[in-house]
């Protein structure tokens, strides 16, 4: 039988999992992103329910207060998420300054091909 | 480039929200190089500087408009990718606020047309600065020259001269995703120097801002010292690829 902590955490951890495979199911977060989100969600799920589980990650951390292992174990999750979020967040903005660049140099090329057409017309009207 | 017809070099102009200063610089360049090519790297000013450039309708004065602030060395890195494909031999970095002066590209070309310099800095130590340089600037310019020295046994007197030349092979790395787009300074003639580059100092003539504001500020400053640490122990610890230099 579940204590009334592992049921608050169990449905914790279930909320997580349905929150995210609607977003995912609304394309409002793609596969690649959802996935670091699902394990968080799943974890807390497996650890809410798993005594002996509890029981290994308390002793691992030092604690013998189920709620605050559980919130360790959030804690490192969310640690895990920021970091793998500052890395999207450097690979995106690489990736807009390159595009930035590309688009700088390239509406430079486009005014001088226009430039060229303009006058190979003007000398065309010449002759 | 009149100055040295046997290399073919362009002379960037890196500039944000200059239009007090940009055509005044581009005076002063076009009175020592006549037949120049020059290119204003615009990064996204919030005034109309590259709209005062075209206007001026300069002989051999090119416009490039970066569409949002990228930052000083998104702008270099932007003249090092247009002067690779435009075939240039050597590029020129040279500020758009008129603190660099046009009769030292001429030197700095010399240096790599001759090959004695892969990369060529402009020191304000090396030859005459005309304002106070902030005793907080030239503290960290000590902390980097030693820095610098220490990791790579380079001697440079000014390792935060933003007039540059650089040959082919440096180019390559300036637009690489190697090249430190933030603050791009002594960590940047680490990497040009472990990359086998010669990188040599002349003396440089700097002038004082004639209006603007500079964009080094106390955040600003703070935020540089904690980059370039990083970013040179980066450089140090990655091994040497000579592969990248071409």
């Amino acid at each position: 039988m579940l204590s009334q902590q592992q049921m608050v955490g169990a449905l914790l951890g279930f909320a997580i999992l349905a929150l995210i495979a609607l977003l995912v199911y609304r394309k409002k977060l793609t596969e690649e992103r959802a996935a670091i989100w699902l394990a968080a969600g799943l974890l807390i799920f497996i650890l809410s329910i798993s005594g002996a589980l509890q029981r290994m990650l308390g002793t691992l951390l030092g604690s013998k207060n189920v709620p605050a292992t559980i919130l360790a174990v959030g804690v490192l999750f969310l640690l895990a998420i920021c970091l793998d979020l500052s890395i999207q967040v450097t690979r995106l903005s690489r990736r807009a300054k390159n595009v930035s660049q590309e688009q700088a140099l390239l509406e430079h090329r486009v005014a001088e091909l226009e430039n060229c057409r303009g006058e190979s017309r003007g000398a065309g009207s010449d002759a | 480039m009149t100055a040295r017809p046997d290399i073919r070099a362009l002379v960037a102009i890196p500039c944000f929200n200059e239009r007090a200063n940009i055509l005044r610089t581009l005076d002063d360049l076009l009175s020592h190089l006549p037949e120049g090519e020059l290119l204003v790297v615009d990064d996204g000013s919030a005034d109309d500087t590259a709209a005062v450039v075209r206007a001026a309708g300069l002989p051999g004065v090119t416009v490039v408009r970066h569409p949002v602030n990228l930052g000083y060395g998104c702008a270099i890195q932007t003249a090092a990718k247009y002067a690779l494909a435009g075939s240039y031999d050597a590029v020129v970095f040279f500020d758009g606020d008129g603190q660099h002066s046009g009769s030292d590209v001429p030197v700095a070309l010399a240096l790599i047309a001759d090959g004695r310099a892969g990369v060529a800095v402009a020191s304000r130590f090396l030859g005459s600065c005309a304002y106070d340089i902030p005793f907080s600037r030239r503290a960290g310019m000590a902390v980097f020259r030693t820095l610098l020295r220490s990791l790579s046994g380079l001697r440079v007197t000014d390792p935060t001269s933003g007039f540059q030349a650089l040959d082919r092979r440096a180019m390559r790395i300036c637009a690489s995703e190697s090249f430190s787009t933030a603050f791009p300074d002594a960590d940047m003639l680490l990497l040009y120097h472990r990359a086998g580059l010669t990188v040599t100092e002349f003396p440089g003539t700097f002038k004082p801002r004639t209006s603007g504001r500079s964009m080094h500020s106390l955040v600003s400053a703070i935020h540089y010292i904690y980059k370039m640490s990083i970013s040179m122990a980066v450089v140090a610890l990655t091994p040497h690829k000579p592969d990248e230099a071409g």
